[in-house]
């Protein structure tokens, strides 16, 4: 037996491949990201199918509501809620709704929750002027509710829970590029779900006022809120937003507004709708500053 | 925001991971050259022409840190199996790391050759439980010295 004089010098691509890791990992990201859009469309359709299938009673009551409201808060919660059984009851089957008052919560914020729960808070209140941006706003909610999107939600983040939990990844990288790729498409879903409630509430509104005049009032101060500059990017922006860009849906509640106002041109050539205020009482309890 | 900050570690992973990688193999070629002659031996019972050799038990240890491209090309071939070319080249570097630095033990006592080299791989934290973390490599063996030569 005879012994090495040296080391010898091994071939370096034994051990290590040394293979371009950016094509293997290009590959192999593309190959998950195809399956993630495909299974969480899957998800997305099935959920918009079967939702509507579940009955409303099966809806778990998530409410967030105040308990310690003021008499003035009851009677805003009131109004709330007559105007909101105004506007459903031009649906076939108007849906029990429960509308929350939320005073002490300044950001302008309207939602729609599980069991027929809408939630409205000063700051909406407080940024807009017209009893028709206001049932905008509530009628859009209740459409969630008529076209069962919570139920439809719940479903959803059910199957991409699954999903995960299949996958295995948890919260490592590759979790995360999976997760991003699921959220797209939630959102896609999510987006098309605002635009269908915007559709249901411009006809609700058509329905109980005759015309959409005023109906964007609240979008319209999104819009002077948001950077101007920014508004080409707004279509980038929206892939990663649950609502449509604030443009899409002024243009949207408009586009009817403007069919109405030419079919009234031919016939006599006005068209003299104008947006009810709202009540001076509102209007004098909203100006009370709340502690 | 999420995705870009996951996109950013992505890119800054690779770019230095890949960085790292060729100037440390650059290194690791230069030291075998150097060390070429301390000769690394499997075999526990030395030649005959080396009993006479002093011992002396000679370790090199290393710890190299994955980075966060490799932490998630791991993650991406967890799903479909195969080789996970991203740790191979980091154990390999490991490996040749640790026994480098044993050499540089054994010329640093004259010694001519390693016998009975073994290795011992180790996971150091984690990462959060999110993938490898660290790897440790330690190599380590007996150093043969010639008598005229033991200090």
């Amino acid at each position: 037996m005879s012994f090495p004089e040296e080391n010898p010098r091994l071939p370096d691509n034994i051990n290590n491949s040394h293979e371009s890791p950016l094509v293997d990992f290009l590959l192999m990201a593309t190959g998950l990201l195809v399956f993630i859009v495909f299974i969480s469309f899957a998800i997305g359709w099935s959920a918009t199918w079967l939702g509507p299938t579940i009955p409303f009673e099966w809806e778990p009551d998530i409410a967030l509501g105040q308990d310690d409201l003021t008499a003035e808060d009851l009677k805003v919660q009131a109004y709330l809620t007559q105007l909101t059984q105004r506007l459903s009851s031009h649906a076939e089957q108007a849906y029990p709704v429960k509308v929350h008052w939320l005073p002490q919560i300044p950001d302008a914020n309207a939602f729609a929750t599980s069991g027929g729960h809408i939630h409205v808070t000063r700051g909406l209140l407080e940024s807009i002027t017209s009893e028709n941006g206001l049932a905008m706003v509530l009628a859009h909610e209740y459409a969630h509710i008529e076209l069962r999107h919570p139920a439809v939600l719940m479903l959803e983040q059910i199957g991409h829970t699954i999903l995960y939990l299949a996958l295995g990844l948890g919260d490592s990288g590759a979790g995360s590029l999976a997760q991003n790729t699921g959220t797209l498409s939630f959102m896609s879903f999510s987006r098309d779900m605002e635009r269908a409630a915007d559709k249901r509430a411009i006809a609700l509104l058509k329905n109980e006022y005759g015309h959409t005049e005023g109906a964007s009032e609240l979008f319209q101060g999104l819009l002077k809120k948001e950077d101007a500059d920014a508004l080409p990017l707004q279509t980038i922006q929206s892939w990663w937003q649950s609502h449509p860009a604030t443009l899409e849906r002024i243009k949207a509640i408009e586009a009817h507004n403007t069919e109405l106002k030419s079919e009234a041109q031919k016939k006599d050539g006005r068209f003299n709708q104008e947006p009810r205020p709202l009540p001076a009482w509102l209007l004098d309890a909203l100006s009370t500053p709340k502690s | 925001m999420g995705f870009l900050i996951f996109l950013t570690l992505l890119v800054l992973g690779y770019l230095f991971g890949r960085l790292a990688e060729k100037r440390h193999y650059r290194s690791i070629n230069e030291r075998e050259d150097k060390f070429r002659r301390i000769t690394v031996i499997p075999l526990r019972v030395p030649a005959p022409a080396l009993l006479k050799h002093d011992s002396q038990l000679v370790s090199g240890s290393v710890v190299i840190s994955v980075d966060y491209f490799k932490t998630v090309a791991a993650g991406l071939r967890n799903l479909i199996g195969g080789r996970v070319g991203a740790y191979e080249s980091l154990i390999d570097r490991a490996r040749r790391e640790a026994t480098l630095r044993m050499q540089e033990e054994a010329q640093s006592l004259g010694a001519e050759t390693v016998y009975n080299v073994k290795y011992e791989t180790s996971r150091i934290g984690d990462n959060a439980g999110k993938g490898l973390g660290s790897v440790e490599v330690l190599a380590y063996g007996t150093a043969l010295i010639p008598p005229s030569k033991t200090f």
